[in-house]
C-alpha cells in the first residue's frame, strides 16, 4: 500500500508542524517532578507544628534564606545566560553561566552542611 | 504493499564480519540483540514476553492460595507462606505483569499507528524496560535475600498496599518490606520514563495529516494513560522514600507511636492506587476501540465522545481515592464526596459501553477470536462496574470492605476487563508481530476453558463475600456457609490453568507452524496494517500521509474515502 498516489482532499497542503520533542519532554518531566514534590509538601504541611517532643524544628534549624534564594535565583541566571548564548555573545554567556554554577554549588554545599549539622 | 525483501539491517549483518557466537540466529547473537536493542517493536515484545513470564509465576501463587482455601481448616500452606503468596501475587500482577504488558502494547503499536519510525527517545525506552525487568527480579529476590543481615523475614507479607504499621521495623523484620519498596520504586522510575516517552512520541512524531482528531482511539487512550502515569506514579515514589526514611533514618511519617499517622499512608498510597487501576483498565478500552470496529465492519460509533470519556475518566479518577478507605471513619462529608465522585465514573464508562454496542449494532460482526474476547469483556466489565457502584455506597462498603466481594469485584475488573482484552489484543496483533496467525482451534480451547474457569472461580466469591468471608484469611472453620463457594472457586482454577496452558502452547506452536498472515489479515484500517508483518526496523519505507481516521480504508476505497464525510 502506498500513500503517495492516493487522491487527496483539498486544503490539505498546509505545512505539517508539531511541537518539538524537547519542549514536550521537558513539560512532562516538570509535571512528574511537581507530582512527586506535591506529596512531600502535603506531608510537610500535614506535620507542621505536630512534633511530640523537643527538639522542635525551630530550635535546631534556621530558614536557609540565602541558599533558597540562590537555588531559585539560579533558574533566572541560567535563562539570562541562554539569552546571551542564542545571540552568540559568549562573554555574557560565560559570566552568567559561571554565576549560575556558583549559585548551584553554594546551594549544594549548604545542603550538605545542613544535613551534617543536623545529624552530628 | 511496502516492499523491499531485504531490509537495510539484514544487508548490514551479511557483510559484517562474524566472530564465533556472532552468526545470525545463534543464541548469543539473539541475546546480544535483545540486550542492545532500542527498537520499539523489540522492546514492546520483550515487555509483553517478560510480563507473561511473571504472569505465570504469580498465577501459580494464586493457584496455591486457592488450594489452601479449597476446604476449611486446611494446612496445605504454612500461614506465613500464605501471607507472602497473596502479597507477592497482588504486587506482581499489578506492577510486573499488568504494567509491562500494557506498556508492551503501547510501545509496539503507538509509533506504528501514528506513522512514526520509533519512539521519541529510543534509548530512554530501553532504559524503561530494563528498569522494569530489574524491578521484577528484585521483587522475587526477596525470597532469597529478604532475611538479610538480620536473618529474619523472607518475601514481603504486608499485602500489596502495605498498610502502616505493618511495614514498620517492629512488625516487618528483616528486609522483606525493603525489597517491596525498592522494587516498586525502581519499577516506577521505568514506568515514568516510558510514559514521558509515549506522550512526547504522540505529541511530536505524528505523520503528516495525523491530527489529534484523526488519531486512532488506541493512541488517544494511551496518551491519557501516560498522563495518568506521570501524575500518579511519582506520589508512589514519594511514599516509598518516606517509608524508607521511617525505617532507616528515624523519621515518623507513618509511625503512630511517634506522632505519625498510619492513615496518611493510606491516603498517599491510594492517591496513587486508584489512578493505577485506571492506568490498567484504560488500555483494555484502547484495545476494544480498535478491535470492535474492525470486526463489526463499521467505524467506531461516537469518536469524539469516546475521547471526551477518556479524559473524564482520567480527571475523575484523580478525586476518588478515599473510596478505598470508607472503613477508616472519615467525616460524613468526606464519605459523601468520595461516594459521589466514584459513582460519577460510571457516566463516562457507561458512555463507552454504549458506544461499543452502538458500533456493533447493525454491523456485520465477524466472530473471530479477538472479537470473542472483546464481547466477553463487555459482559464481565459490566458486572465489575456494577459491583463497583455498589461498593461506592459508603454504608454498603462498611459491610463488605475487605471481604471476598471486593476480591471478586477487582478480579472482574482486572481479569474480566483487562486480561480478556489483552488476550484479544494478542490474537489480533500477533499476526502483525510474527507474520503468522495464532491457531484457531487452540485459541477456542483457550477462550472457552479460560472464560468458564474465570467465572467459576470468581463468581462464587461475590457470594462468600456476602456471607462475610474476609479476604486474606489463612483458613476458616467449617459450617459458616463458605465451604461450597470456596470449593467451586478452587475448581475453577483448573479450567483457567488449562486455558493458559493452551494459550502458551498456541503462542509457541504458531510461531513456527501458524498459517502465514500476510500484511493485513483482518482487513483493518489503521496504519500498522499498511506495513509488512513483521514490520521492518524502520516501520515504513515512506512515511504515510493520512487524511481521515481510517487511512487504510481511504487507500482501499479511493472512490469513497472517509475524508469526504469527516
Ligand atoms: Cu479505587
Amino acid at each position: 500500500m502506498e500513500f503517495i498516489n492516493q487522491p487527496v482532499p483539498e486544503g490539505e497542503e498546509a505545512p505539517w508542524r508539531l511541537p518539538s520533542t524537547r519542549k514536550a519532554g521537558m513539560i512532562c518531566l516538570i509535571l512528574t517532578e511537581s507530582a512527586l514534590f506535591s506529596i512531600f509538601v502535603v506531608a510537610f504541611v500535614f506535620y507542621m507544628g505536630k512534633s511530640l517532643n523537643p527538639p522542635y524544628p525551630s530550635q535546631i534549624m534556621e530558614p536557609p534564606w540565602l541558599a533558597s534564594a540562590s537555588l531559585i535565583g539560579s533558574s533566572f541566571t541560567i535563562m539570562i545566560a541562554e539569552w546571551f548564548l542564542k545571540r552568540n555573545r559568549t562573554f555574557g554567556f560565560n559570566i552568567w553561566w559561571i554565576i549560575t554554577v556558583l549559585m548551584g554549588a553554594y546551594f549544594l554545599g549548604f545542603t550538605a552542611y545542613e544535613w551534617h549539622d543536623l545529624i552530628y | 504493499m511496502a516492499h523491499g525483501p531485504t531490509t537495510a539491517s539484514e544487508e548490514y549483518i551479511e557483510v559484517a564480519p562474524s566472530r564465533p557466537g556472532q552468526e545470525k540466529g545463534s543464541f548469543t547473537r539473539i541475546i546480544q540483540e535483545l540486550v542492545f536493542t532500542v527498537d520499539h517493536k523489540k522492546l514492546g515484545l520483550m515487555y509483553i514476553g517478560s510480563g507473561l513470564f511473571f504472569f505465570v509465576i504469580a498465577g501459580l501463587m494464586a493457584t496455591l492460595i486457592r488450594i489452601q482455601l479449597a476446604i476449611p481448616n486446611n494446612h496445605f500452606l504454612e500461614p506465613d507462606v500464605f501471607n507472602r503468596f497473596f502479597t507477592m501475587h497482588g504486587t506482581a500482577m499489578v506492577f510486573i505483569v499488568g504494567m509491562p504488558i500494557i506498556f508492551g502494547f503501547a510501545n509496539y503499536l503507538v509509533p506504528i499507528m501514528i506513522g512514526a519510525r520509533d519512539m521519541a527517545y529510543p534509548r530512554m525506552n530501553a532504559f524503561g524496560f530494563w528498569m522494569f525487568f530489574f524491578s521484577g527480579f528484585l521483587l522475587y529476590a526477596s525470597y532469597f535475600a529478604g532475611p538479610g543481615l538480620y536473618n529474619a523475614g523472607s518475601a514481603p507479607d504486608v499485602g500489596w498496599f502495605a498498610y502502616s504499621p505493618l511495614t514498620s521495623r517492629a512488625f516487618s523484620r528483616g528486609h522483606s518490606s525493603d525489597y517491596w519498596t525498592l522494587a516498586l520504586f525502581s519499577g516506577g522510575i521505568g514506568s515514568i520514563a516510558t510514559a514521558i516517552n509515549l506522550i512526547v512520541t504522540t505529541v511530536s512524531l505524528r505523520c503528516k495529516g495525523m491530527t489529534l482528531g484523526r488519531m486512532p482511539l488506541f493512541v488517544w487512550t494511551f496518551l491519557v494513560v501516560a498522563f495518568l502515569v506521570i501524575i500518579a506514579m511519582p506520589p508512589l515514589a514519594a511514599c516509598q522514600i518516606m517509608l524508607l526514611l521511617d525505617r532507616y533514618l528515624g523519621a515518623a511519617f507513618f509511625d503512630t507511636q511517634n506522632g505519625g499517622s498510619a492513615i496518611l499512608w493510606q491516603h498517599f498510597f491510594w492517591i496513587f492506587g486508584h489512578p493505577e487501576v485506571y492506568i490498567l483498565i484504560l488500555p483494555g478500552f484502547a484495545i476494544m476501540n480498535e478491535i470492535v470496529p474492525v470486526f463489526s465492519r463499521k467505524p467506531i460509533f461516537g469518536y469524539p465522545i469516546m475521547v471526551a470519556a477518556n479524559l473524564m475518566i482520567a480527571f475523575i479518577s484523580l478525586g476518588v481515592w478515599a473510596h478505598h478507605m470508607f472503613t477508616v471513619g472519615m467525616s460524613s462529608v468526606g464519605n459523601a464526596f468520595f461516594a459521589i465522585t466514584t459513582m460519577l465514573v460510571a457516566v463516562p464508562t457507561g458512555i463507552k459501553i454504549f458506544n461499543w454496542l452502538g458500533t456493533m449494532h447493525g454491523g456485520k460482526i465477524r466472530m473471530e477470536l479477538p472479537m470473542l474476547f472483546c464481547i466477553m469483556f463487555l459482559f464481565q466489565f459490566l458486572i465489575a462496574g456494577l459491583t463497583g457502584i455498589m461498593l461506592a455506597v459508603a454504608p454498603f462498603d462498611w459491610q463488605l470492605s475487605d471481604s471476598y466481594f471486593v476480591v471478586a469485584h477487582f478480579h472482574y475488573v482486572l481479569i474480566g476487563g483487562l486480561l480478556f482484552t489483552i488476550f484479544a489484543g494478542i490474537y489480533y496483533w500477533y499476526p502483525k508481530a510474527f507474520g503468522r496467525m495464532l491457531d484457531n482451534k487452540l485459541g477456542h480451547l483457550h477462550f472457552w476453558l479460560f472464560t468458564i474457569g474465570f467465572h467459576v472461580t470468581f463468581f462464587p466469591q461475590h457470594i462468600s463475600g456476602f456471607l462475610g468471608m474476609p479476604r486474606r484469611y489463612y483458613t476458616y472453620d467449617a459450617g459458616r456457609g463458605w465451604d461450597l463457594w470456596n470449593m467451586i472457586s478452587t475448581i475453577g482454577v483448573i479450567f483457567q490453568a488449562a486455558g493458559i496452558f493452551f494459550f502458551v502452547l498456541n503462542l509457541i506452536w504458531s510461531y513456527w507452524k501458524g498459517r502465514k498472515a500476510g500484511d493485513d489479515p483482518w482487513d483493518a484500517w489503521t496504519l500498522e496494517w499498511a506495513t509488512t508483518s513483521p514490520p521492518p526496523d524502520y516501520n515504513f519505507e515512506h512515511l504515510p500521509v493520512v487524511h481521515s481516521r481510517r487511512p487504510l480504508w481511504d487507500l482501499k476505497h479511493p472512490d469513497d474515502p472517509d475524508w469526504k464525510y469527516e
